[in-house]
């Protein structure tokens, strides 16, 4: 049976080896490290889901989404390294911006403990957004899906 | 020719400099050390042979865990931001456990897997355990 795409969104391949060793039964796992090579994936076929890491600290400069000059003039009074820190630190969820303002709203799952709060304000702006502490297969596998 | 997202800067050499806040090197522990080193374990098979393929992942994140370098390293560059030094402790005697294993992990040996696997949760545990005490007072 042919099985769903699923897109592993990270700056290193932990997650794809992950998500290929414990998800392979039943997603086809693409990997992408930036929004631009999600954007790629996305256009040779759709996805079923998605599966982000929220920080990229492996990222060049030149592959993030986001102004960093524009970051930090207005959050860190022009200071340019702590604007670059605050785009690697939430990464996953600008590349995700990116994504849904394309037209992609598959569920999208971070492995990441975000705080109550935050994680309905990410369900606020994208929709379809889970969380999943840490590497567990069966509860990712379940919130890929229910 | 499509525009960049960002513009070109300089490689932030000065990297871990720049964190200004305990809060931030707590949430690195947790990205950095606690969810990869329990990447594996958090899914070993209960029990029976644990397969090759699953080992040499368990040995990429228990010791080649962050930057090819062992949990342990990237911990001691952290640590201070437990100001509990018993906790700090505690939680650097489980990493300095699954160092001493390594040997036998890289070869395979199983319950040495599983007892470096069993510390790595306990780690994690222990360190969310601490970041939700914080949270709450």
């Amino acid at each position: 049976m042919e099985r769903p795409r699923l897109l592993v969104l990270e700056d290193g391949t932990e997650y794809q080896e992950f998500a290929r060793m414990f998800l392979a039964d039943r997603w086809e796992v693409v990997p992408a490290r930036s929004a631009d090579q999600a954007l790629e994936v996305l256009k040779e076929a759709p996805v079923g889901a998605m599966l982000l890491d929220l920080r990229f600290e492996r990222a060049q400069p030149e592959d993030l989404t986001g102004d960093v000059t524009a970051v930090a003039q207005r959050m860190f009074g022009g200071d340019i390294q702590r604007a670059l820190r605050w785009l690697k630190d939430q990464q996953g969820t600008l590349i995700l911006k990116v994504l849904r303002e394309a037209g992609h709203h598959q569920r999208a799952v971070f492995v990441h403990d975000f705080a109550e709060d935050r994680l309905a304000n990410l369900r606020r702006l994208y929709g379809d957004v889970h969380s999943v502490p840490g590497f567990d297969a069966v509860a990712i596998g379940e919130a890929l899906t229910a | 020719m499509t525009e960049p997202r960002t513009k070109h800067l300089p490689h932030d050499s000065m990297h871990d400099a720049m964190h200004d806040s305990m809060h931030d090197l707590i949430h690195d522990l947790i990205h950095d050390v606690a969810k990869y080193l329990t990447r594996v374990a958090r899914n070993l098979p209960k029990d029976g042979p644990i397969p090759e393929v699953l080992g040499a992942m368990l040995v990429k994140d228990l010791y080649e865990t962050h930057r090819q370098r062992p949990a342990s390293a990237r911990f001691d560059e952290l640590a201070h931001a437990i100001e509990d030094p018993a906790l700090r402790a505690g939680l650097r005697a489980h990493l300095t456990e699954i160092d001493a294993l390594e040997q036998g992990v890289r070869s395979g040996d199983a319950p040495s897997m599983r007892r470096a696997a069993e510390l790595a949760l306990i780690f994690d545990r222990e360190l969310r355990a601490f970041v939700e005490a914080s949270a709450g007072g």
